[in-house]
């Protein structure tokens, strides 16, 4: 019996001393912290600045105390597989417009579809029908009121926290002047060189087509642009759309947009021609539009014009858009009758793949060769030599059928020089080497920052100008909103309050790029920076943190939930 | 005759086993592409596309088909020298045989000019090295094989482009011309420029050429150096050297009448190993001067999972390297007169 309780004493000394020690060890303990992954592609889809990036968004995440961040990477053929398919839960990306109108930095992201595209399966039905609204409108003022309340909701959300723009620059030689740093159409026809006819320049990129219903990359549809014109076009320097094949362009108030936003009617200028020397007319327009639907290529941009720009694809009528969606009443008017009002129709009417090309020259049965004499549209330029991945020859169009297009500008004809030579597919190093040494005249695209930055320092010797400017991509990071940890919007909101986009900008772009605290940059129409007035435009550890403490990233329950959540 | 006979069975049969194992390398090939995570016709788009978008894309390039008949497509095309089309940018929609045929030729002009640096740097300096055994250019020499061998292509040819085309402004530090290039022969821009008489764009084209072929010719002719100067020292201490100098013949006559062209045997045996290196190496003196070969196209394609680019180029690459093995092997054959097939 005395044994027995003896025994019983021994076991419950020893099981609160464990009990003790346990109590002690879990109370003194660090607060444990939350580990989540961060997902950055390895591949420099982005430029080289992307490890560096996600480091000092690691940095400053964890500077909350509170955060462990795992940095992971991935080539960017599974990135997209992997994000597309749902499978990154929080992850850097980018974006690049596709028509010149805040609706592109809005409904890509927060609209049901494109959010799903996009990997962040953000889903809300009042955001969808404010999207559906402002994309109807073309009223300023209802447009402003309804893009406010988006980007409120979208800092109240947070399915993306918005970062920076990148810097954009160009280099060129003293001799070299109107190059222009132009948000969506750089203009070689513009460009005027002391003492010469011709100019040459270099790039990184290089050509995938120059057939419109085919190009969708940056330096593709910049050739376009160079020898190609649309029924609308851009200002030498800003993102106004002015007319180009046509002569005006359409609004409600002119009459060439429809009450309802459904029909947009164009009048065509007449005695424009084709390089080849055919005429162009609103038939050629419609068939041209036609073409890249019915083509469809894959990894075009045609979607833009029967999905997005709401003309449609009707198996019924050859893959074409549906009967009565184009008509042509006369040889100089063309009318589009959309499925859904698109505010931003214009928009789409100025990108490379409304470009009409010549009937003569193109067939509506495959893609067309890249070669002289095969690129036939109505352009400044005609392309006069090409050497795949190698070099590219424009040649003046001496029948330019608008060469005072820019005359108000300062610019009394274009193209300026008759010829402009453009050597591809440098690499970043290789083209800084190429400018510094004169070998080109003008190098746009894409140089290292701090490459540009030392051209900009060393201008004057080197007899070079160097201007700087803001891309129009955004980059910005994604949240998928259903998966844990990221479907609670307080940890969403504390990294919102954390990311420090300042010293991205020093870090990784020497401080030549642009901090944005919205999804619609601030060149745009209705940007509002509501993260800086949300969040504020530095971080604030200390709303960071209480966030995460409600989450219970502090405490000794913290600890248990956080364990639990791993 | 005998022998000729012989040499044409020995190179049929070689042809006949390269058969087997080419079809071993598109099997694997294919399936290492499709083991590897990740979609060309998703990352094409990324994200920007609708999903029914993407599906059709998908759909046309034949990619929703079952892995089985995809193969079965692919080892059709390859037997009928049809090799599909590009799927992602910056070759999208192009064949992918126009598109190698269009490269091949700077790939070869680089490797020619990188193999005439390897063996003429590397030759001599083996010779030297040998013929003055264990005397300071003799360790000169041997620190240099080791040396150029070790440093990254990149590297040294970043070092050329600052020197000779930054710096000193000599030579242009990268693509393969300036001027406007001659009417397309060969494609080797050397050879078209004599073959359209112009010196104006030789000059031109050539000067492009000497600093990747340097870089890349130095890189390999470390290899040579060590080669040359082993097989030399094992010729000049042979027994037919040994005898040869009892009989009085002198030194000078015994290194490079016998020892030198002996030596020289298993170093052509070597140049074909070498080729191999060469190849990978050019991929990478390409990316560094911006040389539009056959590297960068694979690198390209790989980069953005291209199945149909990533499968040809690997093809011809493997070609290549199976022709030249052969060719080495009938060329020893021929100097070499212990080689029997």
């Amino acid at each position: 019996m005395k044994r027995n309780v003896l025994i019983a004493v021994v076991v419950v000394v020893v099981i609160a001393i464990i009990g003790a020690a346990v109590a002690v060890i879990l109370i003194t303990a660090p607060p444990r912290t939350l580990k989540i992954d961060l997902w950055y592609n390895s591949t420099e889809h982005y430029g080289p600045t992307e490890p560096a990036v996600a480091q000092v968004l690691k940095s400053s995440l964890e500077a909350t105390g509170k955060l462990t961040v795992n940095l992971r990477s991935e080539p960017w053929t599974t990135y997209t597989d992997d994000f597309g398919n749902q499978r990154l839960p929080f992850f850097l990306l980018g974006w690049y417009p596709d028509y010149f109108d805040s609706d592109d930095y809005v409904s890509p992201f927060l609209s049901t579809s494109g959010a799903a595209s996009l990997g962040s399966g953000y889903n809300d039905s009042q955001m969808n029908t404010w999207l559906a609204q402002e994309a109807a409108s073309t009223d300023d003022a209802v447009r402003a009121g309804i893009f406010a309340q988006i980007q409120n909701k979208l800092a109240q959300d947070v399915p993306y926290i918005p970062l920076w723009q990148n810097p954009s620059d160009v280099e060129y030689s003293n001799t070299v002047s109107d190059v222009f740093l132009h948000p969506v159409s750089f203009k070689w026809f513009v460009m005027n060189k002391t003492g010469g006819t011709s100019l040459t320049g270099g790039t990184t990129d290089s050509i995938t087509s120059m057939d419109p219903a085919s190009a969708y990359d940056y330096f593709s549809i910049e050739m376009i642009n160079q020898l190609f014109d649309t029924l609308l076009v851009y200002d030498t320097q800003t993102a106004t759309i002015v007319p180009g094949l046509a002569t005006q362009v359409p609004s409600v108030a002119n009459g060439g947009i429809s009450a309802d936003g459904l029909t947009y009617t164009y009048h065509i200028r007449s005695g424009v021609k084709f390089h080849d020397g055919t005429d162009f007319n609103s038939t050629v327009m419609k068939w041209s539009i036609d073409r890249a639907v019915k083509l469809n290529l894959p990894g075009s941009a045609a979607f833009l014009l029967y999905d997005t720009g709401a003309l449609g694809r009707a198996q019924s009528n050859g893959n074409n858009t549906p009967v009565g969606a184009i008509t042509t009443p006369d040889p100089t008017t063309i009318v589009f009758h959309l499925q859904h009002p698109v505010g931003f129709f214009n928009g789409l009417m100025a990108f490379s793949v409304s470009a009409p090309v010549s009937m003569a020259a193109y067939n509506n049965t495959g893609q067309q060769l890249d070669a002289v004499g095969k690129v036939v549209g109505t352009g400044p330029y005609n392309l006069t030599q090409y050497v795949p991945s190698q070099r590219v020859v424009l040649t003046a169009n001496a029948n330019y059928y608008h060469p005072d297009l820019y005359a108000a500008k300062g610019i009394p004809r274009i193209p300026v020089l008759n010829q402009v030579t453009i050597t591809l597919s440098y690499t970043a190093q290789t083209l800084k080497q190429a400018i510094e040494t004169h070998a080109v005249d003008v190098a746009y695209r894409a140089l290292l920052p701090a490459d540009a930055v030392d051209l900009k320092n060393r201008a004057t010797t080197l007899g070079l100008k160097v201007d700087v400017g803001t891309d129009p991509r955004i980059r910005y990071i994604v949240f998928n909103v259903n998966t844990p940890p990221f479907n609670d919007v307080r940890l969403r909101r504390a990294i919102a309050y954390a990311v420090d986009r300042q010293v991205i900008n020093t870090t990784a772009f020497v401080g030549l790029a642009t901090p944005i605290y919205s999804m619609v940059p601030p060149s745009l129409p209705y940007s509002q920076p509501v993260f800086k007035t949300v969040y504020g435009a530095t971080p604030d550890l200390a709303q960071a943190k209480s966030l995460l403490a409600q989450l219970g990233y502090s405490t000794f329950v913290g600890n248990l939930v956080a364990r639990d959540r791993e | 005759m005998a022998k000729r006979s012989s040499l044409l069975a020995y190179t049929l049969s070689r042809l006949l086993l390269a058969l087997p194992m080419l079809f071993i390398l598109l099997t694997a090939v294919f399936v290492i592409l499709r083991i590897l995570p990740g979609d060309p016709i998703t990352a094409l788009y990324g994200g920007r596309a609708p999903p029914e978008v993407v599906a059709d894309a998908r759909a046309r390039y034949g990619l929703d088909k079952p892995y089985w008949d995809q193969y079965v497509i692919y080892i059709r095309q390859v037997f009928t020298f049809n090799f599909g089309t590009s799927l992602t940018d910056p070759y999208r929609g192009k064949g992918i045989l126009d598109t190698i045929a269009q490269k091949l030729p700077a790939t070869i002009e680089l490797s020619i000019g990188a193999m005439l640096v390897a063996s003429t740097v590397g030759i001599l300096a083996g010779l030297v090295g040998g013929v003055n055994r264990d005397k300071p250019v003799d360790v000169a020499a041997r620190l240099y094989g080791t040396v150029i061998f070790a440093i990254p292509i990149f590297w040294m040819g970043l070092m050329f482009q600052l020197v000779f085309g930054v710096g000193l402004g000599w030579l242009p530090t990268s693509q393969r011309f300036s001027l406007s290039p001659p009417p397309h022969v060969t494609g080797l821009l050397t050879i078209d420029s004599i073959l359209a008489g112009s010196w104006a764009n030789f000059v031109d084209s050539f000067k492009h050429l000497v600093l990747p072929c340097l870089t890349l010719g130095l890189y390999l002719s470390g290899f040579f150096t060590k080669t040359v100067r082993a097989n030399l020292l094992l010729t000049v201490d042979s027994d037919y050297a040994e005898a040869a100098k009892a009989r009085g013949v002198r030194r000078r006559a015994i290194v490079y009448r016998y020892a030198f062209r002996n030596a020289l045997i298993p170093v052509v045996t070597v140049l074909g190993l070498q080729f191999a290196i060469l190849f990978s190496g050019a991929v990478i003196t390409e990316r560094t001067f911006a040389w539009d070969g056959i590297g960068t196209l694979l690198l390209n394609s790989i980069n953005s999972k291209d199945y149909p680019m990533i499968q040809g180029t690997i093809i011809v690459y493997a070609f290549i390297i199976i022709l030249i093995s052969m060719v080495i092997d009938i060329i020893n054959g021929l100097i070499d007169p212990r080689v029997r097939y």
